[in-house]
């Protein structure tokens, strides 16, 4: 455990312990003290993203209000006249999720090499966990299917799946920095890894979260891509899973082949009507904050999934586009980084946040204009939700820390260059 | 980047993520500015809202029936696991008053839906929602149904009748306005959210009533009341199976009371024995005895088979007639027919019938309404047995005269009664004054309706003035009432046994009306097998005088607050 604490804090060059300071020095307390003396050091290394860390901020003041002018109604339904329950839910996950972040941030993005295998196996027994009396069964009242998404520990709840995307990024990422000569080879390149992508995706599948397992095994497969995989290779993986795919969906046909069904030979008004009517009241300018009439249980999951389209109503067009233009920068920032960082590991790791994040927002904005089938998707930044909120934040902040390079100078400040 | 493949595939990743993002921009451009449609709004939508069960009220606007919110609890049993069910029925077992056992037999039936209990106190939300957030239970589910409540569930009882458990009548005006007082569901255009919620308060200004039609009685609350207790008093006093008394005005045939013993208490209906929620004064057909000899000496004189002064031999109280032996209570030798009926002699009665013959005494005894529904609006009345006026020969018309072989109902005597009173005309009962919609506006008032013509004036006023007489002259002093001038007649019947009549038991009864002039008020009085003492003279007599008293002065006294609120002028003094 002792190396726990010394993740990243290089020892001062100037100081040449004395066995009585050694001892002190190896103490637990005195540990804690050098990590925070190191993460709050401003003269050492370089810059993060500046640009980035506004976007986030922009994304994190929206998110909140809408937050709150989603939910209130809901929550003082179910909260016992609590209009403020999911607000505060998500004011403290922003709390914890931007110190989490800071912490990402302040670590050198090479350390994280080190827990790819530890946080892989702890993903795994996560996953796991949600089927022992641990875990938090919801169940559907229409449906009756249950729901195996939540771990309840010590009073906090919270969603495994966005724990597994970190420690996937991480690992991949890793795999890649390793295997950069062999990434062309089959057995040696690109199969391991897309052997502990169907691992999870079975996992993950079988709570079931179909759009979170999708979601996943892209982002993997993009990182692969880019990582320099043969596009025959990619193409083969994708035809064998597209068959297992097949054979789920099939022997699964109640859950996900009547919804594709529905979703495109439906006539009745679905939900996702719904969405599309709120979007379209809003008009160019919105009917005002507040004024939402479809997140009175009109919309399913106004203030988590369909979030995007009370924003769409309340704020208008010019809501719905300023987002989308801040996603698109975010993208764009992430990218940059993935373009800019001096090693594989880093460029994978952004390349895989930046894909993780662009893909889940394209599905989220995508399922709320009907233009994908629904997915259970969450909006980044912006939906209500404790550990997505609180896990995209760590992720923003390992893009900051790979942002922010080594103290090597010829990688960064880019704008330095 | 290491190498510049790398680069190019990490630029298409980044084109491709721009350009799905440029996509949905113009999606929403389109959706939002193109084809902007802000009429999309789900302004209003229909809600479907019950609308309650009307109430009754007696004619001074007491809620007789109305609507009580109730608590029910229902679960979808396919939520709970077995776990959260065992802790359910645990929590749930000493709040919803059931043992846990049966609980979780309830939540473990494989159903969407099941009712744990339905119809409990309303106060119980609060509690249950307290105890089943600390102990975290979920999946209770809460609805608020209509439970027909009786305000004053013990004062007309067997007028008002019943509605079950689903709120559908099942006696009396209950059942009679049905359809009336049915609650309906209806529609409303309002601003609601998903869960058919109004949202805008200012919907709720005309969305029409609550409560569908109410129905208000002519009882008299008050003179109900007096009925009630008179009765009441003198049946416990002598000991009787049962009773009946009715107060009618003759004019109208509004019925002012309807008194019943034994009564019972509306809300306590389903533990109730049978015998008590009969409404006698409808359903009970006895032989009425000498009260019936009024009809047939108006019959009588109507024909003018005899006059008031015609004299007629009594026999000194026992008499031969066909083989039979009649007594007279009170032996007279030549009296007139007035003082027949003074001095109620059965013998002088049934030679009077005798001439009259069976034939013209049917035809005059169907015409008062005997032997055939009165109309009256309430449900199981009886008609009574008659059918000895067409099995009997002219000798048996004798027995009929003085109310033996035929039966008749309490309601059917008054009706007659108040034929003679009303100056012939015979006028249908009727216990429904109005009924008013749900806001109040009366939507239909019953009318005096008359049947038809059964006397001429002439002869209703002779047999008034004799009646009036046995009152004052007979030995019916206790029927009395100071200040008024009261028609009526006393009746003792014994009852028909096994194979011939009983000695103990009788039917005692008192009929009458008053003032005899002006007729506001008619009262019957039957007391059915009192122990002690069988007179009607004893038993029922002073019953008639006391509700007639006491209605009297009700009637006095309200006429000086503008009683015809419904506009019967004969009412008011």
């Amino acid at each position: 455990m002792n190396h726990f604490y010394n993740i990243g804090c290089p020892k001062h060059p100037l100081e040449t312990p004395s066995v009585k300071q050694r001892r002190t020095r190896n103490s637990f307390w005195s540990r804690c003290l050098s990590s925070l003396r190191y993460l709050f050091n401003e003269n050492r290394g370089t810059h993060p993203d500046h640009i980035l860390s506004f976007i986030i901020f922009c994304l994190l003041a929206i998110g909140i209000i809408m937050v709150y002018s989603a939910s209130n109604i809901i929550s003082y339904d179910q909260y016992n006249q609590d209009s403020y329950h999911f607000l505060r839910q998500q004011l403290y996950a922003c709390v914890l999720g931007l110190m989490g972040m800071f912490i990402a941030a302040r670590l050198q993005y090479r350390h994280y090499r080190r827990l790819s295998k530890p946080f892989l196996g702890l993903a795994l027994l996560l996953l796991i966990l949600v089927y022992t009396p641990l875990g938090l069964t919801v169940r559907n009242i229409d449906t009756g299917k249950e729901y195996h998404r939540w771990l309840r520990i010590f009073g906090v709840s919270f969603q495994p799946v966005e724990f597994v995307k970190l420690a996937l990024i991480i690992y991949v990422a890793d795999f890649l920095g390793r295997r950069l000569n062999h990434i062309r080879s089959l057995s040696k390149g690109i199969l391991p890894s897309v052997l502990v992508l169907g691992v999870f995706f079975m996992l993950i599948y079988r709570q079931p979260d179909f759009g979170s397992a999708l979601l996943i095994s892209m982002v993997v497969l993009v990182m692969l891509f880019i990582g320099g995989a043969r596009m025959s290779q990619i193409a083969l993986v994708g035809i064998v899973a597209g068959f297992f795919m097949y054979l789920m969906v099939k022997n699964d046909a109640d859950y996900k082949l009547d919804r594709l069904l529905a979703f495109f030979y439906s006539d009745t008004p679905s939900q996702v009507d719904k969405a599309l009517s709120a979007l379209s009241i809003g008009g160019l300018t919105g009917t005002g904050f507040g004024s939402s009439l479809y997140k009175l249980y009109r919309l399913p999951f106004a203030h988590t999934d369909f979030i995007f389209a009370v924003i769409g109503e309340e704020l208008g067009f010019v809501g719905t586009a300023s987002i989308l233009v801040l996603y698109m920068l975010l993208i764009w920032r992430s990218m940059h980084i993935a373009m800019r960082a001096k090693d594989t590991f880093g460029s994978s790791l952004a390349v895989g946040i930046s894909a993780l994040f662009g893909f889940q927002t394209l599905v989220n904005v995508g399922v709320v204009t009907r233009m994908l089938p629904t997915k259970g998707i969450t909006l980044p930044f912006i939906s209500c939700g404790g550990s997505s909120l609180m896990m995209n934040l760590i992720l923003i902040g390992v893009l900051l820390s790979v942002s922010r390079s080594d103290s090597s100078p010829t990688t960064y400040p880019v704008w330095k260059r | 980047m290491s190498t510049k493949s790398q680069r190019l595939r990490a630029i298409l990743l980044l084109v491709s993520l721009e350009l799905g993002f440029l996509a949905v921009l113009i999606h929403l451009f389109q959706i939002q500015c193109l084809n902007s449609n802000k009429e999309d709004q789900p302004l209003v939508e229909p809600l479907w809202t019950w609308v309650k069960r009307g109430n009754i009220y007696g004619r001074h606007y007491y809620e007789l029936a109305s609507n009580r919110d109730m608590l029910s609890v229902w679960a979808d049993p396919q939520q709970f696991s077995p776990a959260r069910r065992a802790r359910a029925a645990q929590v749930l077992a000493p709040l919803l008053d059931m043992a846990p056992e049966e609980i979780l037999g309830l939540l473990s039936k494989d159903r969407g839906f099941v009712w744990l209990k339905r119809k409990m106190d309303y106060a119980q939300l609060e509690p249950l929602k307290t105890a089943l957030r600390k102990e975290k239970v979920r999946g209770i589910r809460f609805k608020r149904e209509q439970k027909r409540f009786y305000p004053n569930g013990d004062l007309v009882p067997h007028v008002i009748g019943f509605a079950n458990y689903d709120n559908k009548g099942i006696d009396g005006i209950e059942r009679s306005y049905d359809d009336l007082m049915m609650s309906y569901e209806k529609v409303t255009y309002v601003h609601q959210d998903g869960l058919s919620r109004p949202t805008d308060p200012r919907d709720i200004k005309d969305n029409g009533p609550d409560f569908s039609n109410s129905v208000v009685l002519t009882i008299d609350e008050m003179i109900q009341y007096a009925a009630d207790v008179a009765l009441t008093q003198a049946c416990e006093k002598w000991q009787a199976r049962s009773g009946s008394a009715i107060v009618m005005n003759p004019k109208t045939g509004e019925v002012l009371a309807m008194a019943n013993y034994p009564s019972l208490d509306l809300n306590d209906y389903g533990r109730t024995q049978e015998f008590k929620k009969r409404n006698r004064a409808i359903w009970f057909a006895y032989e009425p005895g000498s009260g019936f000899k009024a009809f047939t000496m108006a019959a009588a004189l109507s024909e003018n088979v005899v006059t008031p002064e015609t004299l007629i031999n009594c026999e000194n109280g026992r008499y031969n007639y066909h083989g039979d032996i009649i007594r007279d209570t009170h032996p007279s030798g030549v009296i007139s027919a007035t003082d027949i009926l003074v001095r109620s002699s059965n013998i002088g009665i049934a030679k009077i019938s005798e001439k009259l013959g069976i034939q013209r005494l049917g035809d005059y005894l169907q015409a008062f309404g005997f032997g055939a529904s009165t109309g009256i609006d309430l449900p199981y009345e009886r008609r009574g047995n008659i059918s000895a006026l067409k099995r009997w020969s002219d000798e048996g018309a004798g027995f009929i005269g003085f109310g033996h072989g035929i039966t008749v109902t309490p309601l059917q005597m008054l009706t007659a009664m108040n034929a003679i009173a009303n100056k012939g005309i015979l006028m249908k009962p009727y216990v429904a004054l109005e009924v008013r919609d749900g806001e109040g506006r009366v939507l239909q008032r019953m009318q005096p309706t008359e049947v038809r013509r059964v006397l001429s004036v002439n002869t209703a006023e002779q047999v008034v003035r004799m009646l009036v007489k046995a009152v004052q002259d007979g030995g019916n002093k206790e029927a009395q009432v100071p200040g008024f001038k009261v028609a009526g007649k006393t009746g003792t019947a014994q009852k028909a046994d096994a194979g011939g009549y009983s000695d103990e038991k009788y039917v005692s009864s008192f009929i009458g009306f008053l003032p005899a002039d002006n007729p506001k008020i008619s009262v019957i009085v039957v007391i059915d097998e009192p122990q002690g003492e069988h007179l009607g003279r004893k038993v029922a007599a002073p019953v008639f005088q006391q509700i007639a008293v006491r209605t009297i002065e009700l009637l006095t006294v309200s006429s000086q607050l503008a009683y015809s609120r419904s506009g019967n002028e004969s009412l008011s003094q």
